[in-house]
């Protein structure tokens, strides 16, 4: 076993900050060209503390804020493996891809410090660091979806950070509720006193539905498929393959998972969970923008881990097997889409050639869940919380969960379709280290089972190799290659072009209906200043109304006579309110 | 006791130089002006420091004791206070020596007010009776107002005015109750009131017009509606003061007066009643704030909404609920972040009023761009008044909210995440201006170096108050209140 | 009633005046004027506070208070004063005319 070094609180604060100091020295012009080279590399000293830290270890040593304790568990240990290295590779990308880039600064300025956040929430043991850490790197994320300026990136930016403060909004009271009820502000004890408390549903719900905006879960998932076509592509990686797991983390490490049932509430996110997945997979075939796929891919996966939450609020006793069907389904979802959206940007620019096809049918066969690759082995376990669940529905579920097999398949024929290496000219090039880091991601994947095995979990989905199973993996995917095949070949070209405004729409119906719940100025002022095209109909006279009660009652009370008879007021007031 | 004489030099040094400032003029203001401003902020932090290692510093000016002479005292919370207006006050001045450079008369002006105004504020802090709070009370105000007259704009007059009317009101109530207690009770000094009182008619009725002058003058809604023209109208250096300072020290009066001299009186009522008006502030001020057209005016609205939370510790903080005196150093970590922040939010508004002439939001689109730290500066000032971790904004919030579970009180809580929104919403709608590219033809400008590092020394020091939390509640520890056990860092630990 | 009493509600009397026509009047003159009868009632209140005992010394601090408090009052007024006449000159009114305001 390679985990039997302790770390001590103190390094992992070091090493998980390190992308944070190096953001720092971004100030000195000079260092620039050395740091941009560094975005990616910085990643690995956590990949490696994460790959030998012996699990169960928290330290408090580290006592400022409010008593910070860091270290590692095994979801620790696994998230932030996974994570470290999609952030290596995501960087390294970054810095080719950025190479003629405007603004180079400030994007690896805000990718850096949300790599700390991202990196730093793995390890945090409590609820002050973890909150911390999550809204840092939410916030600092914004300048990555931002980035390009234009006028999607600026939607995109728009509905995210909205989107973001509300969900900041709803996991901070839980946060206080929980550290107030336990007395502490340690996680673990937090999760104890949940256990037992009977604020538990208020504060499960709060945690679910807050953390379940960055997790993209519907129906708060909007941002993922704006944020994801509009930013670089190395954000977009890290974007879908990390940072949204970390609202899975969240839920993990806020529930009481495996020692309380919450019946009612654990079946409703099961089945916003499966609503997830057929909505994730069904919208998202219907794109013409790559990203915007695995936007939606994303979202359907991330219905996935909702389910296992689901079930084990449900019923407690699954945890045990439904936490290492989590970790494995992460740790390949992590893999597997950031090193496709890392392929965005190779195909778009590489010439046609056999590697790169190569490159390409690998991820997607590994996400189809092709035999032996990454994607057929993170289902055994999924399965077998099924299986062993005894519910009665399982038998439903795992149909359901067979159609959804086959239509991801479907869905990686048609991201391949709309990706394959066309040898167009003009746009950048990709240049070596684009393409570098991206074999890399996919070696890593090929590599899924040493991965596993590094972390001891490998005996969960080692069923995976046994020949009994290959044909079931098999067929979804051959089926959905041999038919999209045959539809391209045929010149059915666009029985597969469904124009992308289609769904949209939907999707601005429920923005508009999400924007109708603010404020009328706020609203009009978005839309004035920003010419976000979130049409609102409310009549001028209205507004002018409305608006006038605001600065009229201002005007009003600043007047002389108006003000002193307040202060008179007041003191009546008090003077009863003592009296009484 | 032999070295309780340094207390009175955070007050006697700037009231002194100031006087002298009166008289010089040309090359030597600027040298003088620095040593005055670096000794006071050194003085401050001397007391800050001793108060920490030793105990409360007590001094008998002239030798002469309670109940005849004046005594200064100087406890944990004194010496917080002390620290942060050495660390603003320093800021605004180094600030000041820049802003102020191409008008010799404004200069000239500036630092005998500021230096009577910053003693002033001292004195404030280190009154030990009622009646040295009120003189030092209404040397602020005269500090204050003339201060933001230097603007000389019509709007500047007409505010400060007004203002000087309604503070000349609210310091004749403070005046008339502490007539009131000196003629039913027969003392001045905090301490000795504060075991002598007893709750009948008299006391309520003193107690109510202090509170209800006090009031007046922390800006408290619904008695706000001077603060944002006079804030708004001043110099930025001053704005930044008044905000960051002198609506602080006015909280702080009324903090001292209602945990110091009048624990013995029935408050629960009241401390509902004061907590109502300060989730109005919170609510009306940010709402307002979202709507304003200008930036300062934009901040000056959002000072009205933060001084609501501070407000919230009356209710928050009830000695008979055990693990409610959170809210107390809440409270303070709260209101010392704010001043910070606020400080540093002024201050930037000022560098964009000198580098575009105006500050209307509209017109800023792009600043971002052309003056990338001091939009640096004012995104991390906005961080803390957010309320967002590190900043002191986010573990002042996290405390008072954390009182309000504790305490039951729910209401209170909804009313702050509520205002943590807002406080979203108006510096995101600011921040989104400036970071929209700038016109193609935008002339290049350049913020003075002076004023840009300043801005930028008190937006980091806003942002990383978090992690000195612990250095901050134990100074605050000396002589507490509130029961110790339930705010010493430790008891913060697991 | 003792004398010191006739004079402490004389005080506070002065003082409620002073307090009605300081929120009542429009001119900032007279404003200025009613505040410093409120002042006056004040320091008679105070002042009327030294002979608290009836037979006993009089109590010297209530004196010190109210010089000082005159003190205050008399710079306060100053500075209102001084500007009221900026006040003048920019606007030619001696009202805040909050018509005009907007």
């Amino acid at each position: 076993m390679i985990s039997q070094f302790v770390i001590p609180g103190w390094m992992c604060v070091g090493i998980t900050g390190l992308p944070l100091v190096l953001a720092l020295f971004l100030m000195i012009p000079r260092l620039r060209p050395l740091i941009y080279r560094l975005a990616g590399p910085i990643a690995l000293p956590s990949a490696l503390i994460a790959l030998i830290a012996k699990p169960g270890y928290f330290d408090e040593s580290v006592t400022y804020l409010l008593g910070v304790s860091a270290g590692f568990d095994q979801i620790g240990r696994v998230f932030l493996f996974f994570t470290a290295m999609i952030w290596f590779f995501a960087g390294v990308h970054a810095t080719g891809y950025m190479k003629d880039g405007p603004h180079k600064a400030r994007f690896f300025a805000c990718f850096l410090i949300a790599m700390t956040g991202n990196f730093g929430l793995t390890v945090a043991n409590d609820v002050v660091s973890y909150y911390s850490l999550f809204a840092l790197m939410s916030f600092s994320s914004y300048g990555l979806v931002v980035h390009s300026g234009g006028a999607l990136a600026k939607r995109a930016s728009l509905v995210y950070i909205v989107l973001v403060v509300i969900g900041e909004a709803l996991v901070f009271p839980a946060a206080i509720m929980g550290a107030a009820g336990a007395d502490s502000v340690l996680l673990p004890d937090i999760r104890a006193y949940l256990a037992t408390s009977p604020q538990l549903p208020v504060v499960a719900l709060l945690v679910l539905v807050g953390f379940s905006i960055k997790a993209g879960v519907l129906p708060l998932h909007v941002w993922l498929p704006l944020a994801h076509p509009a930013a670089p592509t190395p954000a977009s990686a890290v974007l879908s393959g990390c940072m949204i797991k970390a609202g899975v983390l969240g839920w993990i490490r806020f529930l009481p998972l495996g020692d309380a049932a919450l019946p009612a509430i654990g079946e409703g996110a099961a089945v916003v969970g499966v609503v997830t997945i057929f909505w994730g997979l069904g919208v998202g075939l219907t794109q013409s923008n790559p990203k915007a796929l695995l936007a939606y891919s994303s979202v359907s996966k991330m219905g996935f881990m909702l389910l296992l939450i689901g079930l084990s609020l449900y019923e407690p006793s699954l945890w045990e097997t439904a936490s290492m069907a989590l970790l494995v389904y992460a740790c390949f979802h992590g893999l597997n889409k950031g090193a496709l959206f890392l392929g965005c940007s190779v195909t778009s620019s590489a010439k046609r050639g056999v590697a790169v096809y190569i490159g390409l049918a690998v991820l997607a066969a590994s996400f189809a869940g092709f035999p032996l690759l990454a994607g057929s082995m993170a289902k055994f376990p999924f399965k077998n919380v099924l299986e062993s669940s005894g519910l009665p529905w399982a038998t439903a579920l795992k149909s359901l969960l067979l159609l959804a097999s086959v239509l991801t398949a479907f869905l990686m024929a048609r991201f391949v379709v709309l990706t394959r290496p066309r040898g167009e000219q003009g746009g950048h090039k990709a240049d070596r280290l684009q393409t570098a880091a991206w074999w890399g991601a996919i070696l890593l994947l090929v590599a899924f089972p040493l991965v596993l095995s590094a972390f001891g979990i490998f005996d969960k989905a080692s069923a995976a190799f046994s020949s009994k199973y290959w044909w079931g993996a098999l067929w979804p995917v051959l089926l959905a290659g041999g038919i999209s095949y045959a539809v391209i070949h045929l010149g059915y070209r666009a029985a597969l072009e469904i124009p992308m405004g289609d769904i949209l729409g939907i999707y601005q119906r429920v923005l508009g209906f999400m924007v109708r719940l603010v404020p009328t100025r706020i609203r009009t002022l978005i839309t004035q200043e920003t010419n976000a095209p979130l049409h609102i109909r409310i009549s001028d006279e209205w507004k002018q109304n409305f608006w006038a009660f605001f600065t009229k009652g201002e005007t009003r009370l600043s007047t002389w006579v108006n003000g002193g008879l307040i202060y008179l007021i007041l003191l009546v007031a008090i003077i009863l309110t003592l009296a009484s | 006791m032999t070295h309780s004489s340094i207390l009175i030099w955070p007050v006697l040094l700037p009231l002194f130089l100031g006087t002298v400032m009166f008289l010089i003029r040309g090359r030597s203001v600027l040298l003088l002006s620095l040593a005055a401003a670096v000794g006071t902020a050194l003085t401050s932090f001397n007391v800050c420091r001793i108060v920490h290692q030793s105990s409360t510093l007590i001094h008998e000016v002239g030798g002469w004791g309670a109940p005849l002479g004046i005594v200064l005292r100087a406890d944990g919370l004194t010496a917080v206070m002390l620290g942060l207006s050495g660390l603003v006050g320093l800021v605004i001045s180094v600030y000041s020596l820049t802003y102020f450079k191409s008008n010799s008369r404004k200069e000239h002006l500036f630092w005998p007010i500021w230096l009577l105004l910053w003693g002033g504020l001292n004195g404030l802090f280190i009154s030990g009776d009622i009646f040295n709070l009120y003189v030092t009370l209404e040397l602020v105000s005269l500090g204050a107002i003339p201060l933001i007259a230097l603007a000389g704009t019509r709007n500047a007059i007409k505010a400060s005015l007004r203002y000087l009317l309604l503070a000349l009101l609210g310091s004749m109530s403070y005046l008339f109750g502490v007539g009131l207690l000196y003629m039913r009770f027969g003392v001045l000094d905090l301490v000795m009131l504060g075991n002598v009182i007893t709750p009948d008619f008299t006391a309520y009725v003193a107690l109510a017009l202090m509170i209800g002058g006090l009031i007046i003058k922390a800006a408290l809604f619904p008695m706000h509606f001077w603060l944002p023209p006079a804030h708004s109208s001043a110099p930025a250096p001053v704005s930044a003061a008044l905000s960051g300072l002198v609506v602080t020290a006015s909280f702080y009066a009324i903090a001292r007066l209602w945990f110091y001299a009048f624990p013995a009186l029935e408050l629960a009522k009241l401390s509902q009643l004061i907590g109502l008006l300060g989730c109005g502030a919170i609510l009306w001020g940010g709402w307002q704030a979202i709507r304003q057209e200008r930036l300062k005016t934009l901040v000056a609205y959002s000072t009205v909404s933060q001084i609501g939370y501070l407000f919230l510790v009356f209710p928050l903080c009830n000695t008979a609920v055990e693990g409610s005196g959170i809210a107390w150093s809440g409270c303070i970590l709260f209101a010392v972040s704010h001043a910070i922040a606020k400080a540093c939010a002024f201050l930037a508004a000022g560098v964009f009023i000198k580098v575009y002439g105006h500050d209307s939001i509209s017109k800023l689109r792009g600043a971002g761009r052309q003056l990338p730290m001091v939009t640096l500066a004012f995104a991390l000032a906005g961080v803390s008044l957010m309320g967002l971790p590190p900043s002191g904004g986010f573990f002042g919030k996290w405390m008072l909210l954390k009182a309000a579970f504790v305490t039951g009180q729910w209401g209170y809580g909804v009313v702050m995440v509520c205002g943590g929104l807002l406080a979203f919403c108006y510096i995101f709608r600011v921040l989104e201006q400036f970071m929209t590219a700038p016109d193609e033809n935008a002339p290049k400008v350049k913020a003075p170096a002076v004023m840009t590092y300043s801005v930028l020394l008190l937006a980091v020091a806003a942002v990383s108050l978090g992690f000195f939390t612990p250095v901050l509640l134990s100074v605050l520890g000396v002589d507490s209140p509130v029961s110790l056990v339930s705010f010493a860092p430790e008891a913060l630990l697991p | 009633m003792s004398t010191s009493l006739i004079y402490a509600l004389t005080g506070i009397v002065i003082a409620g005046l002073g307090l009605f026509h300081y929120l009542s009047q429009r001119n900032i003159l007279r404003k200025i004027l009613a505040g410093n009868f409120i002042g006056t009632g004040i320091f008679l209140f105070l002042v009327s506070s030294a002979a608290r005992q009836v037979d006993g010394p009089i109590d010297p601090v209530p004196h010190a208070l109210v010089l000082t408090g005159i003190v205050v009052a008399v710079s306060a007024t100053a500075l209102l004063l001084a500007l009221v006449c900026r006040y003048h000159d920019e606007t030619g009114s001696l009202t805040f005319d909050e018509e005009n305001d907007e």
